[in-house]
């Protein structure tokens, strides 16, 4: 367990990031310093100070921090096998499953981060089979091709050469119709 | 097997990239305005577990689809492993690859316009990077383009994506929408006033960053600074945008004013400065890259004073990128030593203002 810099008493569990004079300093810090950190000042005045500068209304702009919450401890995802611990330590997800595995924690801690965890973008729908499987496809075709004709199996190669034609325009077909 | 120069990059090198034209919006202060959307391929690992052959594969589905889509224009594809420790940094000083591109190139790749106002890099944090560059401040016009890219790569790859949170990055930084937009933003006025340390607890405030030209953790360098946003959450793409677009209006007041001020204050200082930056420029031997930064830095702001009326910012950009280390490599067309790099951006600099009026 990593102990906070500046308390050396809580645990470390957030990177923060500041930049003196145009240095970047990160430092490993406890919720409670981190929070003591990035207000440096009053919040009123703080905010005052940003207003003035940015014209932008305070309640726009949302807590950095909320109170420390539980967290899972053991939690591990079964398709790459990071740890919650250790994506902690590197701040980075291994796969797209990590999410699904991290899920209770997560949104916590990318509460802490971003001052909600909820996504407000469009919404998002893959219109149809992926292409990527079409691709997959086609790419092991070739490999198959490229040995048909290092052996010298011609006829093979032809069959290969049709099926990966066709596969092409499927790929093609497929993206034309979409660009609506 | 020896890894020739690319010959790809031997043209890039004879144009400028369109974003450095010294168009656009506000385009002495604001060099160009970027949106880059992260988004990732859901049945592959991110690329802190990925190993090469599957970064392969993903950049053989990435460019596939590229081609097929065919929206950009006279595309280059590169892959990082093919290219020499040179070229790769060369594409750094570029914007078309990051440190996280090059480390350990194997499986990486970068796909781009040949005016280099989109590339697209595969394999860098997340499996797809989609950038969108254009000169001057141009959020609107940047963001309508990257978005239309995205969406369209959208359409046929299976991207990570997963109610409540949204896009699934390799970074909880990212998470959300995956887009960040940011300028590059010439600020001498607030140097010089001593507000970067204010600028930056105010950005931070409204969920933005300030970095050095290259980027995290770089350099202050010309008094140029990337300033980005950092929502991903919790708002929509259009509020991002209107978001960034307040504090970049903003930055843009505060610089006006200071460099007011500083007129007003330090006349005499200034247009000192100004001439003497030009005489060091037009004479010097020998030059390293962040004393040339400097000197751009203030004829940039001469010109802006109306102290310069020679030179046009579309120079002063394509100074100030040729200058570059490794652009100055390419330029004479060998690798140098720092003291003959020196040397060689002396005589750039020196040939380029003789030539070049306006």
């Amino acid at each position: 367990m990593a102990l906070c810099e500046e308390c050396k008493v809580r645990e470390a569990t957030v990177l923060y990031v500041e930049i003196v004079d145009g240095t970047k300093v990160v430092k490993h810090l406890c919720e409670v310093c981190a929070e003591k950190l990035s207000l440096g000042l009053p919040k009123e005045e703080k905010k005052k100070k940003t207003d003035k500068l940015f014209n932008i209304k305070p309640s726009s702009i949302k807590e950095m921090f909320s109170s420390p919450v539980e967290e899972k401890k053991n939690l591990q995802c079964q398709h790459c096998h990071m740890t919650w611990e250790y994506f902690k330590k590197t701040g980075k997800f291994g796969c797209a499953y990590c999410y699904e595995a991290f899920y209770e924690n997560l949104k916590g801690y990318l509460k802490r981060i971003h001052g909600t965890y909820v996504y407000h973008g469009r919404p998002y729908r893959r219109k149809s089979v992926p292409v990527e499987n079409i691709i997959e496809e086609k790419l092991s075709l070739e490999r198959e091709l490229k040995e048909a004709v290092e052996s010298e199996d011609f006829e093979r190669a032809a069959k290969l050469r049709d099926r990966i034609k066709e596969l092409n325009e499927k790929i093609v077909k497929q993206e034309s119709g979409k660009s609506d | 097997m020896k890894k020739s120069s690319n010959r790809s990059l031997e043209n890039l090198i004879e144009k400028p990239p369109f974003w450095l034209s010294g168009t656009g919006k506000f385009p002495e202060m604001v060099l160009s305005t970027r949106v880059r959307i992260a988004r990732n391929l859901r049945k592959f690992p991110f690329n802190v577990k990925s190993s090469p052959a599957e970064r392969e594969e993903v950049r053989s589905i990435v460019k596939d689809v590229l081609d097929n889509l065919g929206l950009i224009e006279s595309p280059v594809f590169l892959k990082m492993e093919e290219l020499s420790e040179l070229d790769r940094k060369f594409l750094i000083e570029r914007h078309l690859a990051t440190f996280d591109l090059i480390n350990d190139p194997e499986g990486r790749g970068v796909y781009f316009s040949a005016d280099e106002t989109v590339n697209i890099m595969i394999n860098e944090e997340d499996h797809i990077r989609i950038s969108v560059i254009l000169p001057g401040y141009s959020p609107d016009e940047a963001f309508k383009r990257a978005l239309m890219i995205e969406e369209k790569l959208g359409q046929v790859l299976d991207f990570a994506f997963m109610e409540p949170f949204g896009f699934l990055t390799s970074c909880p930084t990212n998470t959300g929408l995956g887009i960040r937009l940011s300028v590059l933003m010439h600020i001498p006025g607030v140097i010089i006033n001593k507000q970067l340390k204010s600028l930056a607890e105010n950005l931070s405030m409204v969920r933005a960053t300030i970095r050095g030209l290259y980027g995290e953790g770089s350099d202050i360098i010309g008094n140029i600074f990337q300033i980005s946003s950092t929502l991903t959450l919790g708002v929509s793409e259009e509020e991002v945008l209107e978001r960034f677009k307040e504090v970049i209006n903003s930055v843009i007041e505060l610089e006006k004013e200071a460099r007011e001020e500083i007129f007003k204050k330090l006349k005499d200082i200034i247009e000192d400065r100004t001439s003497r930056a030009l005489a060091i420029l037009q004479n010097a031997k020998l030059l390293n890259f962040k004393e040339a930064a400097e000197h751009f830095s203030a004829l940039r702001l001469g010109l802006a004073y109306g102290l310069i009326l020679d030179y046009s910012v579309k120079t002063l950009n394509e100074l100030l990128f040729y200058s570059q280390p490794v652009h100055i490599q390419k330029l004479i067309g060998k690798e140098l030593s720092p003291t003959e790099r020196d040397k060689f951006r002396a005589s750039y600099v020196k040939t380029k203002l003789s030539s070049v009026k306006n």
